[in-house]
């Protein structure tokens, strides 16, 4: 069924894509396609029937986010399928009516008293985009809720990553929420960024295998000194080596997404971690080589190949460095009482 | 099959991660025999292990448990299990430092060359004998002036009445002082500008016949486990032929599938890896990429498993996870270096110490045997630009 999925997304953004001059997103095909996605029921993919969804595994879902990492849609997709919705389904809330768009915030010192929430946030992926906004909120000691609050309630101020992506700074104070779960021992604060850490991974590991098709289909087309690029052997082991790089992030990826279910477990901190600092590194080594063989054509604006690198040196630190899920990663193993090789066969 | 309590189809369907029905338990079983060794027969953990350090001892115990030979049938001395669980067997011998190199070779490749090309007479012959942990097997492949190009060998067999001639000479033969076999590429027809793949044959040369000569050569690290082969006209039998004559290149390449896919093109510095955790014990980053790597490759290692559970022999991923591998070994070295610098000592008490010793020692080899990584990258590269 996955790849269906992927192919149905790709065939959808392929032709609003096509609508645009060169080949580049702009506000109105990017409007356009997000609007599909939205009909289709593309971004309510991973949410179970009876909360309002349509139904899918994470593997579906992973599927929907990498169809449009690939062809750089610039959009909210990979927060709300891989954020958003697996928060709701861990937490058994309904979608409430009228919500499109509810985009995932990673909210610090959120609170809920007498009935009003408040909370604060940097870098909010897609804000002033959102219909709705999501934040887990401390219910008691040990207990959290996930509240859904009004887009309109909420101050924001615009920011961007590097490819131009929403990220907003957000503060709602005291708003009324418009759906709220009971209290649970989870979601806690801290899975917003973990939910999210998986979703830029899964857009790495897409983006940066695109990133290769681009380089093997110039390489070949490429003519220097009488021959394609690809001829040259220092040209092939560049290629090879960033399909080690794309094999090894979808690996890690690919782990990730086949361990984790809606209900969290510890194997999901360690794949998730695993997939986010293998991904990082991809995108940074993975980058490098594919501007590297294409030449100055790759760092123009027009050309394909930056929309994807761009994205990804954002996505890199998103939710997370690799270097600070590295520590996680790395005090997790140590904590393991049976040492650091079981803890890796488990 | 006596020992599977599984029902059939079990093992047939499931996702690449998960473990197959019970892995934890084989694990758990070798694990148990690993502490039971170090405890009464005192080894200690090697780098490298499988290059370096053989015990025809512990490949007997070890075959006593039924775990070489694992995967093939029943009826060559094998236990018919699947990939996956020799997957899981290798890793913890891996993991442990574990002194297997004596039998690695046969069972890694010997066996399954065997079981694909081999007569059923030569397979009664031999694979019983390797499962038992009683016969091992060198490669002999390279040559003096054949190293990456191995299209260049000049070993020669000459065709007799009732069998071979071989005349020429092998070089970084691992083990051929303990073995008892090995296998052999030579030319049978001489080389054709044109067409250099071809007129290649291989032969399972017993190294005690006459003619035959092994001598060591010894590694910058003071060891010996490469030898050079001097084949001074050893006369081999008919059935001492492996496969079809004229196709030993393709049978080799089959071959190396299996030499460059297994666990130990990345598990090499595995000890040193975790005594550096336990060295360590902060959770600096440098580590947590470390295990991020190790769990990746892992992955990787696994679906190569599922590729020849299947009957894929995965040329062109094995290249791909062995180059991937061999750079995450040395990683391992540079990153001990950093996160906590001690003098190596190839002779200190402290495993530490002399892990790194030895990982620093046997680096350059890593990017070397099985295949340079510029060949890796190679069949790598050459197979992406001509989809």
């Amino acid at each position: 069924m996955s790849s269906e999925v992927r192919i149905a997304v790709e065939e959808l953004l392929a032709e609003e894509l096509s609508r645009g001059p060169g080949g580049a997103w702009t506000e109105e095909t990017r409007h356009t396609a997000l609007a599909g996605l939205v009909a289709q029921g593309w971004t309510k993919v991973g949410l179970p029937e009876e909360l309002g969804g349509e139904g899918g595994t994470l593997q579906d879902a992973c599927e929907v986010v990498a169809a449009s990492a690939a062809l750089a849609l610039p959009s909210p997709l990979a927060d709300v399928v891989l954020v958003t919705n697996r928060l709701m389904t861990g937490a058994g809330l309904p979608l409430p009516p009228g919500a499109t768009c509810v985009v995932p915030v990673d909210a610090r010192a959120a609170r809920i008293l007498d009935g009003a929430v408040r909370f604060s946030a940097a870098r909010v992926p897609w804000a002033r985009h959102a219909s709705h906004l999501l934040a887990v909120v401390p219910a008691a000691e040990t207990a959290y809720e996930l509240v859904i609050v009004d887009r309109a309630d909420a101050e924001i101020t615009p920011g961007a990553n590097l490819a131009g992506e929403a990220r907003d700074d957000v503060e709602v104070v005291d708003a009324t929420p418009l759906a709220r779960s009971r209290p649970l021992p989870w979601p806690a604060p801290s899975a917003v960024g973990e939910l999210g850490a998986l979703a830029r991974s899964v857009q790495i590991a897409a983006a940066l295998e695109r990133a290769l098709e681009l380089s093997v289909a110039y390489c070949s087309q490429r003519v220097q000194f009488g021959r394609p690029l690809s001829r040259l052997a220092t040209v092939q082991h560049e290629l090879a080596a960033l399909a080690g790089e794309v094999a090894a992030a979808r690996a890690a990826v690919s782990v990730a997404a086949e361990t984790q279910s809606a209900a969290p477990s510890p194997a999901d901190l360690r794949s998730t971690a695993t997939a986010k600092i293998r991904t990082a590194s991809a995108a940074s080594a993975g980058s490098r080589i594919a501007h590297q063989l294409h030449g100055a054509i790759g760092i123009t604006q027009e050309y394909e190949l930056s929309r994807l690198t761009v994205a990804m040196w954002s996505w890199r630190e998103e939710y997370g460095s690799a270097s600070a899920w590295a520590e996680r990663l790395a005090a997790d193993a140590l904590a393991a009482e049976t040492g650091v090789w079981d803890w890796v066969t488990v | 099959m006596t020992m599977s309590t599984r029902p059939v189809g079990e093992t047939l369907d499931h996702p690449s991660s998960s473990k197959g029905p019970g892995e934890s338990e084989l694990r758990a079983d070798v694990r148990a025999f690993l502490a039971h060794r170090r405890d009464r027969h005192g080894f200690r953990p090697h780098c490298d292990s499988w290059m370096t350090s053989p015990s025809p001892e512990f490949s007997r115990a070890l075959a006593e448990r039924g775990w070489i030979g694992m995967t093939w049938p029943e009826e060559y001395g094998g236990r018919g299990r699947p990939e996956r669980e020799r997957l899981v067997v290798i890793e913890e011998l891996l993991a442990a430092g574990a002194p297997v190199a004596a039998h690695w070779f046969a069972d890694r490749q010997v066996g399954p060359a065997l079981l694909k090309l081999g007569t059923p007479a030569q397979r009664r012959l031999h694979l019983p004998a390797i499962a038992r942990g009683e016969r091992f097997f060198a490669i002999g492949m390279s040559e003096p002036d054949t190293g990456s190009d191995l299209a260049s060998i000049r070993t020669r067999a000459r065709r007799v009445t009732g069998g071979w001639t071989l005349r020429g000479t092998k070089i970084w033969t691992s083990h051929a002082h303990l073995a008892h076999y090995m296998i052999a590429l030579v030319r049978t027809s001489p080389p054709d500008s044109g067409r250099r793949h071809e007129g290649m044959s291989q032969f399972i040369v017993d190294l005690s016949a006459p003619g035959v000569t092994v001598r060591p050569i010894v590694t910058l690290d003071g060891a010996h486990h490469f030898n050079e082969v001097v084949l001074d006209d050893v006369a081999i039998p008919d059935d001492g032929l492996l496969g079809r004559e004229g196709e030993g290149w393709a049978q080799v390449m089959a071959e190396l599938a299996y030499e460059r896919s297994g666990p130990e093109r990345f598990m090499s510095t595995a000890p040193l890896l975790f005594a550096l955790a336990r060295r360590v014990g902060v959770p600096h980053p440098a580590l947590g990429e470390l295990l991020a790597e190790l769990r990746t490759l892992r992955r990787l290692s696994r679906e190569v498993a599922d590729s020849l559970e299947r009957g894929e022999p995965p040329s062109v991923r094995a290249a791909l996870v062995k180059d991937l591998g061999s750079r995450f070994e040395g990683r391992v070295v540079s990153t001990a270096r950093a996160l906590a610098p001690v003098e190596p000592d190839a002779g200190s008490e402290d495993d530490y110490t002399r892990l790194l010793a030895e990982a620093v020692l046997h680096a350059p080899d890593a990017t070397l045997r099985g295949g340079t990584n510029e060949i890796l990258r190679g069949i790598v590269g050459r197979e992406l630009v001509s989809r």
